[in-house]
């Protein structure tokens, strides 16, 4: 049985649309709430990846450190958003920094619980995995736009 | 007192008031137009010709207000050797202006309607003027929403002015940039992500688009996603005009003349061949 909260605020995503009411019970039931502080982080590059979230409340950035040019905000992500694949993807670790722009509410979700479930039951795997494609190839789309670095005059644009 | 000229073909000598750096390659140069008789009356979306002595002349929109006819503003990038000579002109040089050319942003078909208004890079220049007459005129339309999406927080143009309207209850105003250090507190990712935060009625939304052409192609398919029709989105475009009035034939794209037709076209109408690479 999922928390009442929990499940309150998933059916405000996006991704609750069209789950159906057992693969919502399911989803919602791998989850529960966090707070996180401005400059808190969600999640830190080459952590084990064991969790994802959504974002009810806030935004957060996804940031790149290098030690010669400093930290690089590739991203940020608000409202509804989903962050983090990599609890599905081997090698289940963290490929950037997610840090907490503002107060920032999130449902966080058991990566382990959900891939058991998503793999003893297909439909429940499938429309899971459908969900999160369509948010990744959505983010990859607009990230070959954003690698055109379009605002440079042509001739200085990256090929 | 000069009187304006009437042959499109003749630059006008005019005078530049003021000049302010808006980045490191853009700059805004404040034209005095008060001895013209009349000012100088202009649609938004509309360009001019603007021509340095012994250099040569290009077109650049204007970016004023369009009901202060005693100046004329321009905001020019420097991508060249004319846009670097205009640039590096002091107030009181003389550059060659003819103009004004070109169709405008349809305000009057918008009003009554929410407004969503996407610019990228530079293409917040020829969108100001539209947005000094939305905002002069608010009570004549509905929702106002305008994403504007830049490289960096250095290249953000108009920062003061975007201030000031992000700061206005009746407009919702989101800035991105594609890529910031980590003292930058808004929002990171390309353009079309805003329009997705957007709140309007697809249905009754005149959208106006302008920024790089690849930028254009991915907004209009995020517009018509969010269910606005292709006839109440509208592109200003950009190519390569010369005479402005549709003779030398430089700007053609596709069956219209860019300078002459344009450069604000409603999407229909370029829909054919928006995306052809052989256009």
């Amino acid at each position: 049985m999922s928390d009442p909260m929990v499940a309150l605020w998933l059916s405000e995503t996006p991704c609750a649309v069209g789950l159906g009411e057992k693969n919502f019970e399911k989803l919602a039931s791998c989850g529960w709430i966090e707070h996180f502080q401005p400059g808190a982080f969600l999640a830190r590059e080459g952590q084990k990846a064991s969790t994802f979230f959504l974002i009810h409340g806030g935004s957060v950035a996804l940031e790149l450190h290098d030690a010669a040019t400093g930290t690089a905000m590739t991203e940020t992500l608000g409202v509804g958003d989903a962050v983090g694949v990599s609890w599905l993807v081997p090698p289940h670790r963290y490929h950037v920094d997610v840090r907490a722009l503002e107060p920032t509410d999130v449902l966080v979700f058991d990566g382990d619980r959900l891939k058991e479930l998503m793999e003893a039951d297909a439909d429940f795997g499938f429309a899971i995995t459908r969900r999160l494609l369509a948010r990744v190839y959505s983010r990859l789309e607009e990230l070959r736009v954003q690698r055109l670095d379009l605002y440079q005059p042509a001739e200085g644009r990256r090929p | 007192m000069t009187p304006a000229r009437t042959d499109p073909w003749v630059p006008e000598p005019i005078s530049i008031k003021r000049i302010a750096r808006e980045s490191a390659d853009t700059a805004t140069l404040v034209l005095d137009t008060s001895e013209r008789p009349g000012g100088f009356a202009f649609k938004p979306g509309q360009f001019n010709m603007l021509y340095a002595f012994g250099i040569g002349e290009v077109p650049i929109s204007i970016s004023g207000d369009p009901s202060d006819t005693g100046e004329l503003v321009h905001t020019i990038r420097v991508v060249g050797k004319v846009t670097e000579a205009l640039t590096g002109m002091a107030p009181g040089s003389t550059l060659g202006l003819r103009g004004p050319f070109g169709t405008h942003w349809p305000l009057e078909e918008a009003r009554g309607r929410d407004v969503l208004i996407v610019a990228g890079g530079l293409g917040l220049v020829p969108l100001r003027p539209a947005i000094y007459e939305i905002l002069k005129n608010r009570s004549a339309y509905k929702r106002v929403n305008i994403v504007y999406g830049a490289r960096t927080p250095q290249d953000i143009l108009f920062s003061n002015e975007i201030s000031e309207w992000r700061g206005r209850l009746d407009v919702s105003l989101r800035v991105t940039v594609d890529s910031a250090g980590s003292d930058w507190f808004g929002h990171v990712g390309v353009v079309t992500s805003l329009v997705k935060l957007a709140r309007f009625d697809p249905e009754a939304t005149v959208a106006m688009v302008c920024g790089p052409e690849i930028m254009m192609r991915f907004a209009v398919r995020e517009l018509e996603t969010q269910g606005i029709a292709d006839e109440r989105i509208y592109l200003s475009t950009e190519r390569n005009l010369q005479c402005g009035v549709g003779l030398c034939g430089h700007c053609q794209h596709g069956n219209v003349f860019v300078c002459k037709d344009g450069p604000v076209f409603r999407y229909d109408r370029l829909a054919p061949f928006f995306s052809k690479r052989e256009v």
